[in-house]
């Protein structure tokens, strides 16, 4: 797209005196201001409420800075960023919020696609299925962990009553009673939470597909499934790979269904890295560590953002 | 379009899948449904009760009465609401510029976007400690403005794509006719954009109405959210709180099914960040 600075450069510039072409060259400087002064407001909001708060952070992570204990800024150098890397409970926390989002990533895009493929074409009901399976992913991530527990609570939950009613045998599975079963149930939340997401983009990336392509594919004599392997995916590698990113830097920030259905538990088994920074920092006023432990997650999220941006800008040049 | 990929699905099968996996999906929401309804007795049986036989409204009037349900669903409106009216009135002059004049280049748009992915626990530990300090805890206000951190960028990037997607022609030629540039956005562009516009207000409203962890943080007992009551329903669940709690989920989940049935179509481009076309 040209901006609209362009436009005064390329004009076929008739006969015309000094100072006429001075002018055309140069917007007035009210011209120019106003594209600023338009972003201004939103800027002065985004310094105030997102870089101070950071800097400010950044500052006190260096810091001894506990509330508890009325320590106040005292400097301390690194040494919140080095405990960090030797405190087990935070390593804990990252290898448990792997051990929860990979799995649940997987499964979500596996599921989604599925369904995408399902609910490609047109059939009587399909906006309907699409509207009503596309809900979990606005649901409040705080609902539907408490419709969660609810559900798998090991006498009067729906869980246990259906896999009665499937096996036969009354089935007693006490969820979120061991750490296996409680990262398996909190990872089955987000499988229930992104998979409807995976659905969404994955079909929209199939409608965008055009129809020559295939009919190209059938005059050469393709198969179904050469078609499906050969055009279908190649296509769809993508949207997808914006839709992983996506996904893992959203469920890198797991908190909500962590707090409401185990609390971390059973025995921190299922912590993660913003469960535990958020009880280190606000809960236990350890806010120097707290900032400390919070850069390590927002640099985490950074790198996955620019591979974000990188795998954005070459799609971009693919289709170019 | 027609189905083109893998084998033909039969008719029967693809409605017999999809009815079961969109039962399986809207299972919690029509559980926590049916234990909002149930008569105590009912929601600790064993085995469970699927269909209460004799519904009841008694959780409901419990959580609007004795628990003070309704300050807490005011409270998320004025702060969901505020927040949705004060990321519009920042975003739609901003995602103009950023469209139409790329205010700020490459650098401001990779620092919108990386703000929307910024993980919430790094921004929560120093607005706790400064809005200790500045008295802005418990405060609506403080609230309100917290949750541009996350709704500015989303609310900008949508937008500067409705803005781009407008053609330029028609702009030019209304400012042809004698209109200023304000003039041409506020009259012609944006009632043109408007539904694209709603999407993301009911967006941004959602995504405040969701929130937990600023809310836990930064709200105290004048401000508390209705998510937050949830939390506090979980901690002490006797008997007649667990279907109350039912009750105020089932209010909670309310702004997802507006948003997903009014506005699935800007669903794809608001989650992928535009990185995706829906």
């Amino acid at each position: 797209m040209t901006g609209r600075t362009a436009v005064p450069l390329t004009l076929p510039s008739p006969p015309v005196g000094e100072r006429d072409h001075i002018a055309v060259r140069r917007p007035p400087a009210r011209r120019r201001l106003m594209p600023w002064l338009m972003v201004a407001p939103m800027l002065g909001v985004m310094l105030a409420t997102t870089l101070f708060p950071l800097a400010y952070s950044l500052a006190v992570s260096f810091t001894r800075y506990e509330l508890a204990r009325g320590t106040g800024w005292e400097w301390a150098g690194g040494v919140n960023y080095r405990d960090a890397l030797h405190d087990p409970r935070f390593l804990a926390a990252a290898v448990q919020t792997a051990q929860m989002i990979l799995p649940a990533l997987v499964a979500a895009f596996l599921v989604g696609f599925a369904l995408a493929l399902l609910l490609n074409g047109p059939f009587p009901g399909r906006a309907l299925f699409l509207s009503l399976l596309a809900v979990p992913v606005m649901v409040a991530p705080t609902a539907a962990a408490m419709s969660f527990a609810l559900m798998l609570t090991p006498k009067y939950g729906a869980v246990n009553d259906l896999l009665s009613m499937v096996t036969g045998q009354r089935v007693m599975i006490d969820w979120l009673g061991s750490p296996g079963l409680a990262r398996a149930s909190v990872a089955g939340v987000q499988v229930w939470r992104w998979a409807p997401f995976y659905m969404l983009i994955l079909l929209a990336g199939l409608q965008a597909i055009p129809d020559e392509l295939y009919e190209a594919g059938r005059v050469d004599g393709a198969s179904r499934r050469q078609l499906f392997r050969h055009v279908t995916l190649p296509l769809l590698r993508w949207p997808a790979l914006v839709g992983l990113l996506i996904g893992f830097i959203d469920l890198v920030k797991l908190f909500d269904t962590v707090y409401i259905m185990t609390a971390g538990g059973p025995g921190g088994s299922t912590e993660t890295v913003s469960f535990y920074t958020y009880f280190t920092g606000i809960r236990f006023f350890h806010v120097g560590y707290g900032a400390a432990l919070s850069f390590y997650v927002l640099i985490g999220v950074l790198l996955l953002c620019v591979a974000l941006v990188g795998v954005a800008a070459r799609r971009e040049d693919a289709l170019a | 379009m027609i189905a083109h990929t893998g084998r033909r699905v039969p008719a029967t099968a693809r409605y017999a899948t999809l009815v079961a996996v969109t039962t399986a999906f809207l299972l919690p929401t029509l559980w926590i449904l049916s234990t909002s309804v149930k008569a105590p007795g009912e929601y600790f049986s064993f085995p469970p009760v699927w269909i209460p036989r004799r519904p009841t409204g008694e959780h409901y009037r419990l959580l609007f009465g004795e628990y003070g349900g309704v300050q807490y669903l005011r409270n998320s409106l004025i702060i969901s609401g505020g927040n949705t009216l004060l990321v519009l009135a920042l975003s739609i002059p901003a995602a103009y510029a950023l469209a139409r004049y790329r205010v700020g280049g490459r650098a401001l748009a990779f620092w919108i976007l990386a703000q929307r992915m910024l993980p919430p626990i790094a921004v929560v530990i120093p607005l706790f400690l400064l809005y200790a300090r500045l008295g802005l805890l418990d405060s609506f206000s403080g609230l309100v403005l917290a949750y541009t951190i996350f709704n500015i960028p989303l609310a900008v990037w949508l937008l500067i794509g409705f803005f781009r997607d407008f053609p330029r022609e028609i702009q030019d030629q209304a400012m042809v006719d004698g209109c200023s540039e304000l003039g041409a956005v506020v009259r012609v562009i944006l009632p043109v954009i408007a539904p694209g516009v709603t999407v993301v207000a009911l967006l941004t409203f959602t995504l405040c109405w969701n929130d937990l962890l600023l809310a836990l943080t930064l709200t105290r007992s004048s401000t508390r959210t209705i998510m937050v009551f949830f939390t506090s329903a979980l901690y002490a669940p006797t008997d007649v709180q667990f279907g109350s709690a039912s009750a105020s989920i089932v209010l909670g989940i309310i702004p997802a099914f507006v948003l997903t049935l009014c506005g699935q179509r800007y669903l794809v481009r608001g989650l992928s960040m535009g990185g995706v076309k829906g």
